[in-house]
């Protein structure tokens, strides 16, 4: 071209400048390679420990209680079962000033009906800078709804449901409880925990710096429970709570108990212990209402258990029902001191001891049959050993062998005493006697998951204790109880009930011996004694009204809760029965 | 003899530019929705006004792509750009305070931050000194003015305070004197001087003492001192090799501070991974290999100083805003040019593309004089 295109000296300068911008250049790319490893350590080495940091901070894991299953009676009324239900928390900024945290407080107040305690509490919560905090749990929907509605900075609403038990109080103490959680804390609810609970699920909760909640997601599905069915009848178990907790009340007894049961399948139709409690509140419950008396509770059985001598004495022939007995003294000397009667007798038939619940005639047969025998026939019956029913903390009672036995206990066992036993056992009891000789397990639970329940290892099999002829001479004994003996209170108009009285002293472990003033008034019974088709065992601890005998208090009780159950089940007078009423009524004519 | 072809500017750049600048402004969007919906319960307000912002300035640079003289050479414009942005400076430290800082000035509602400009202005106001003073450049007393002036820059700025700006400021000032021929031991002295007070300036004030700290004491304690650094190291590497996926970092929940200014590439990271931080280094990179293009070509040496000084100006920033996200630095509040959100910083660095893109369509003649 034509010339230099630059002003002197610039060309130099330019070409200095040139081979310093490359230098500048080089550090440059010196430097962009420092990041670029250090991009790659971080993004793909420190990745994994990145993440795990992230989550540390940002996440909180959230366990979901799955729906507990429904417990149903036998006909399929629902007698526990979860609801829908709300709960109010607050995650409150820690980036708030404490007045700005407590604000959203003070307009939750009023529409949760919160009281002064509550909001005490949290309040000294928030100050402490928790990061989560319970305000109100399991509230319903629509409150729930308005909350939410309300929009406050760190209030929230999650569900959670509450078991509710429809009937109220009905069958308390085979449910138990639960508590706020959901868990069960007595009854079918603590022993099938796991099959009712069902498998929890999770849910994260992703949370910003000052761990407030802002997305959440559901990684575990919880897994609803599994339903189950009882054996009890909300109407016979209704009835049956209805007459033991006024008879409680009338008798002004510390407690009562009543079991009826289907003695042909051992099935429990209806257990009460009254006191009782409503199981929506468990928590709150009274401690004594909360006592499972019916089968957690040992009792000296009193005259109740001469069944179980008369058994062994017929079974093993140490009588005959026609021999007669020498029950005209007032006392009969046992080790110890003597025994008396309620009442002076003369000469009894061995079915006039049972009938008339003669303590001088039972210990006589009770000799007769000797130690051996009578202890082998009360393990036979169940006694000493728990049944097995599908209920926790059942008690096993208290039956010592024959070696560890005093020279007074063979007499004193006779009649129901140095033993101690549940009402359900007493059940069980009377249950072989109406079941013509076969025992069978009490259950309770009928199904679980719809499945019927499946037998199980520890299940023992029906099992024939004593012969049918005897179970039939046994029953003739125990009609005559009801038409003619110390349980007439508990007989009904056209049907044969057969039952047992039963009346003990309490052992006073203070004064270290039975007390004459408390005692046990009991009745084991089933009807129509020729096809029974129920059993039942009332208990009432402590009456303290001047009627105290089982056949003053506790057979009304069979009679009211038999009547309206029999006619429930449909089971009507039949002229069978009327015969039998004849003849009694034949019998009571004459002198 | 230049020669001007009319719309010959350098278009890579321009695309890349405008790429960067896309990017920015959805990670503008993604990184501030969360806050902008709390603080101005609008989700894209930061989105909004950037978007504005950069169509302001696009506007500008077209208007400075269609002059055809050289304006940025003139005087008038060099000493007037410096005159105005020294006053805008003393007015910023006059105004009251936003923030605890005198680092905006406020008018009429648009808040502007003059050290930006200050960048800008510097590099033009050497490039024209180091221009007519070639001859001399080798003596001594040359020096003094341009020190002196940078001097005054940066006290200034100190002043606001904005350390970060004023270091680099000063170091990106000591280059272009290098880059214009500057012996070395002068540059040396030059260093001796401005170091020292730098240093006293530095330790004068606790918190700058503790973010040193904190750089030295890694780990010491996550929730204090290096709360930030540790959560944009968490943020970058929690990301991987691909992210995890646009729109769903979890650090932009309040655990990154300015996540959609200072620390955005924080987020670009979580969210995109290697390959998004990878792309977007490699998009500086061009940026500044056709900025070093445009100085080598430019038609004289005041443009090649100023072309170069610009472009390192927007290399430099980056590489020092992703080495601050990183934790390989002292935290330091200096926005990624592009993508950051902050309509100065925007301004300013599309202005200095601008001008890149200007001195590119005046090419010399192409042939050097053996």
């Amino acid at each position: 071209m034509n010339g230099p295109a630059f002003p002197p000296g610039e060309e130099s300068v330019r070409k200095t400048a040139r081979i310093r911008t490359r230098i500048v250049l080089i550090a440059m790319i010196l430097w962009a390679s420092g990041i670029v490893i250090r991009l790659v350590h971080l993004q793909i080495f420190y990745h994994d420990r990145a993440k795990d940091q992230i989550a540390f901070q940002n996440q909180a894991k959230v366990k979901i209680f799955p729906d507990r299953g429904t417990i149903r009676d036998r006909r399929g009324t629902i007698l526990a079962q979860m609801i829908s239900q709300r709960s109010v928390f607050y995650a409150p900024s820690s980036k708030e000033s404490l007045d700005a945290r407590l604000a959203p407080l003070q307009k939750l107040i009023p529409l949760l009906e919160l009281d002064e305690k509550t909001v005490a509490s949290i309040q000294a919560s928030v100050e402490q800078k928790k990061p989560f905090i319970w305000i109100k749990r399991k509230i319903n929907l629509e409150t729930a709804a308005r909350v939410d509605d309300l929009l406050l900075p760190g209030i929230f609403t999650q569900e959670e449901p509450r078991r509710i038990y429809p009937q109220g109080s009905l069958a308390a103490h085979v449910l138990g409880g639960v508590n706020i959680d959901n868990g069960g804390q007595a009854g079918v609810e603590i022993l099938f925990n796991e099959t009712l609970l069902g498998k929890p699920g999770e849910r994260i909760f992703y949370r910003d710096t000052y761990k407030r909640p802002y997305r959440s997601e559901q990684t575990v599905a919880p897994e609803r429970g599994r339903d189950i069915d009882l054996t009890i009848d909300a109407v016979i178990q209704y009835i049956a709570q209805r007459e033991i907790e006024k008879s409680v009340v009338e008798n002004k007894a510390a407690w009562g108990a009543v079991i009826v049961s289907d003695p042909s399948t051992g099935e429990i139709l209806a257990m009460a212990s009254a006191p009782s409690y409503d199981p929506n509140q468990y928590g709150n419950a009274d401690r004594v209402a909360r006592m499972e008396w019916a089968y957690s509770r040992r009792i000296d059985p009193g005259s109740t258990f001469k069944i179980v001598t008369a058994a062994a004495a017929l079974e093993n022939r140490r009588v005959a029902t026609y021999e007669t007995f020498d029950c005209r003294p007032e006392s009969i000397d046992v080790v110890g001191g003597p025994i008396r009667d309620h009442k002076p007798f003369g000469i009894l038939s061995f079915s006039e001891i049972i009938a008339e619940s003669s303590n001088i005639g039972t210990i006589q047969i009770g000799r007769r049959v000797g130690a051996e025998l009578l202890y082998k026939t009360i393990k036979d019956f169940g006694f000493g050993e728990r049944t097995g029913i599908e209920l926790p903390s059942e008690a096993a009672g208290v039956v010592h062998p024959p070696d560890e036995w005093s020279r007074r206990s063979l007499d004193s066992i006779s009649v129901g005493y140095e033993v101690s036993v549940t009402p359900l056992q007493l059940l069980q009891a009377v249950n072989i006697v109406a079941n013509r000789g076969v025992r069978l397990v009490p259950r309770i639970i009928k199904s679980v998951a719809g499945r019927p329940r499946q037998p199980q290892a520890g299940d023992s099999p029906p099992v024939q204790v004593i012969s049918a002829q005897t179970a039939e001479k046994l029953i003739d004994i125990l009609e005559r109880v009801v038409l003619e003996g110390t349980g007439t209170a508990a007989a009904l108009k056209g049907y044969a009930v057969a039952g047992k009285t039963g009346t003990s002293q309490i052992y006073d472990p203070v004064d270290r011996k039975y007390s004459l003033s408390r005692h046990t008034a009991s009745f084991i019974g089933f009807v129509p004694s020729d096809k029974p088709a129920l059993s039942m065992v009332v208990v009432l601890y402590e009456p303290k009204n001047s009627a105290y005998y089982g056949g003053q208090v506790a057979a009304p009780v069979f009679r009211e809760i038999a009547l309206r159950v029999l006619r429930y089940l449909h089971v009507f007078p039949s002229p069978t029965n009327q015969t039998i009423l004849a003849s009694a009524a034949r019998r009571e004519a004459q002198p | 003899m230049e020669v001007f072809p009319r719309g010959a500017f350098d278009k890579t750049m321009l695309y890349t530019a405008l790429i960067l600048l896309a990017i920015g402004l959805v990670m503008v969007m993604s990184a501030s929705d969360v806050y902008a919906e709390q603080t101005y319960h609008k989700k894209l307000y930061f989105f909004v006004q950037q978007l504005i912002g950069a169509a302001v300035v696009a506007v500008l640079i077209t208007f400075l792509l269609s002059i055809r003289r050289p304006f940025y050479k003139s005087p008038a414009v060099v000493f007037g750009l410096l005159g105005l942005t020294f006053g805008l400076l003393l007015l910023a430290l006059i105004m009251p305070p936003i923030a605890k800082t005198n680092r905006w000035i406020v008018f009429a509602g648009i808040r502007f931050q003059p050290s930006e400009l200050a960048k800008i202005s510097l590099v033009l106001f050497l490039a024209w000194y180091l221009d007519h003073k070639r001859e001399k450049i080798r003596e001594f007393p040359v020096l003094l003015i341009p020190t002196g002036v940078i001097l005054l820059f940066t006290f200034l700025i100190i002043r606001e305070p904005d350390f970060g700006t004023a270091v680099l400021i000063l170091v990106l000032c000591i280059i272009i004197l290098f880059l214009g021929g500057l012996r070395l031991k002068h540059i040396a002295f030059m260093g001796l001087v401005l170091v020292p007070p730098l240093v006293i300036y530095l330790f004068s004030a606790q918190y700058r003492v503790n973010r040193i700290l904190a750089f030295f004491s890694p780990g010491a304690s996550v929730e204090n001192l290096n709360f930030q650094v540790a959560q944009s190291k968490l943020a970058v590497g929690a990301g991987g090799v691909f992210g995890v996926s646009f729109g769903e970092s979890v650090q932009k929940m309040f655990f990154l501070p300015c996540s959609h200014t200072d620390i955005i590439f924080a987020i670009i990271g979580e969210e995109f991974g290697l390959f998004g931080t990878l792309l977007l280094i490699t998009l500086f990179a061009i940026l500044v290999w056709r900025g070093i293009l445009i100085s080598m070509r430019a038609p004289d040496f005041f443009s090649q100083i100023a072309a170069a000084g610009l472009t390192l100006f927007l290399g430099f920033q980056a590489l020092l805003n992703i080495t601050v996200v990183l934790g390989l630095a002292p935290a330091k509040g200096v926005p990624l040019p592009l993508v950051s959100f902050g309509r100065s910083s925007l301004f300013c660095v599309l202005l200095a593309i601008g001008l890149l893109l200007h001195i590119s369509q005046r090419r010399g003649d192409g042939r050097r004089p053996a």
